[in-house]
């Protein structure tokens, strides 16, 4: 991404951004049609920041992610911010241990944000006191969004990879 | 000065990094917490900015998915729409069937009240005698329907002709313009007289009556008793011409044009013989 100037990088980012607002959007209105949760594209972008910054940026990046998919869903507010948060929290723990290739890598990836994202519905629910993750989520919701996600990854982390630049590889860090 | 490259992982650990992270999303949870807890909501101007992005994926997305309904509609329908073809010609040919069947059971019950009560069936003409100098038909009925030699064979316009043979399942009809064919006649609506006809090939009789007979063209001849083998009153022909006397002769001889077009019979009715 050397020779990429920075205000090719800003449009690139911003035309992700439209692309994943439109498409989570299109993908939401399409699968909850036949009673399929979508992808969570949203907390895919926290991963990949969580994968591309420091831990520090990556985190706040992640919680605006999260911020602006609660402002678009017009639902509570700090909600999904929260749970993005958590899963670039989980994965900053975990990243020295993730590759940038490979099934089990991608599994493994996706896997922890999702965790991290519930952990944190879960928090907010028993703050709340309400019914935000009950059983039934869990069983209905949660391996529909995993699955999907997970299958929607190899080629997401692609669009992600133009739109937010690719992850620095070991050597590149190394050589900093 | 933020820590980047080899450096960041010399200086500090990457528990360490995971710790300074956790207490930083520790504040960024108490947010959202009481951010959820007093339900702040977004201002609307920041959603109603994207809504042109949304708008134009969510049309994308319609698209998308009316044009895959059409086209499953679509296959549906044409899959219907010959089934309903098929049903359609099922029908037609049944309707058909049902046609003939009443033109049949019409034209019986049109012969019972006219011609002779004595219906034995209908039979549907199978074959027709090749030769042009003969005129034999032959019907899907037979022994097996109640039929027998010498029947009369009849279509409510007239006479076709009568049985000559049978066997189990057909038989073969003479009809009235074969030579060897001979039925009695007599002038219609009772003007009396009675006559003979015979077949004259191709396709007319000559009936002859004693000269005492008052025959003109265009009189009908019906069956008479003569010969006892049609009952009386079936209509046999008009009389097309009258043929000179001769200085020897002692009959009148007539043309007859027949009443029922063998060629173009389809069902006849046979009745039961006298």
């Amino acid at each position: 991404m050397a020779h990429v100037s920075r205000a090719s990088r800003i449009i690139r980012a911003l035309v992700y951004f439209l692309l994943l607002i439109g498409l989570q959007g299109a993908l939401s209105s399409l699968l909850t049609q036949v009673g399929v949760t979508p992808p969570d594209l949203f907390l895919l972008t926290g991963v990949a920041f969580a994968l591309r910054l420091r831990a520090l940026p990556a985190l706040l990046a992640g919680y605006g992610v999260g911020l602006l998919q609660d402002v678009l869903g017009h639902g509570l507010l700090g909600l999904h911010a929260a749970g993005v948060a958590a899963g670039v929290l989980v994965l900053i723990g975990l990243r020295r241990f993730i590759t940038d290739s490979g099934v089990f890598q991608s599994i493994l990836t996706v896997v922890s944000g999702i965790l991290g994202q519930w952990a944190a519905f879960l928090i907010l629910t028993y703050w709340l006191r309400g019914g935000l993750v009950s059983v039934e989520s869990l069983i209905h919701v949660l391996p529909w969004e995993a699955g999907l996600s997970l299958l929607v990854y190899p080629l997401w982390s692609r669009v992600m990879t133009w739109g937010l630049g690719p992850r620095p590889s070991a050597e590149e860090e190394m050589s900093a | 000065m933020s820590l980047q490259g080899p450096r960041r992982f010399q200086k500090q650990s990457s528990g360490q990094i995971w710790g300074r992270a956790a207490l930083l999303y520790l504040p960024l949870l108490a947010l959202s917490m009481v951010a959820t807890r007093f339900q702040v909501v977004a201002p609307l101007a920041l959603s109603s900015g994207i809504q042109p992005v949304t708008s134009a994926f969510l049309i994308a997305e319609q698209n998308l998915t009316h044009a895959y309904v059409t086209l499953v509609d679509d296959r549906d329908l044409s899959r219907r729409y010959y089934e309903v073809r098929r049903q359609n010609d099922v029908l037609r040919q049944q309707s058909e069937l049902l046609q003939r069947e009443v033109a049949r059971l019409r034209q019986v019950t049109q012969i019972t009240a006219t011609q002779a009560p004595s219906v034995v069936g209908i039979g549907q003409v199978t074959a027709v005698d090749p030769s042009p100098l003969l005129s034999r038909l032959t019907i899907n009925k037979g022994t097996a329907q109640g039929l027998r030699l010498r029947m009369p064979v009849t279509v409510p316009a007239g006479l076709v002709g009568q049985v000559v043979e049978v066997s189990s399942g057909s038989a073969v009809v003479l009809s009235l313009v074969d030579p060897e064919s001979r039925v009695g006649v007599t002038l219609a609506r009772n003007k009396g007289g009675r006559g003979l006809a015979f077949g004259t090939p191709p396709d007319r009789m000559k009936a002859q009556f004693s000269l005492g007979v008052d025959v003109k063209v265009g009189d009908e001849l019906v069956t008479s008793s003569l010969g006892g083998v049609f009952p009386v009153g079936i209509k046999v022909g008009t009389v097309e011409r009258v043929l000179p006397l001769g200085p020897n002769d002692v009959n009148r001889s007539v043309i007859v044009r027949p009443a029922v077009d063998v060629n173009v019979v389809e069902d006849v009715t046979v009745l039961g013989g006298l």
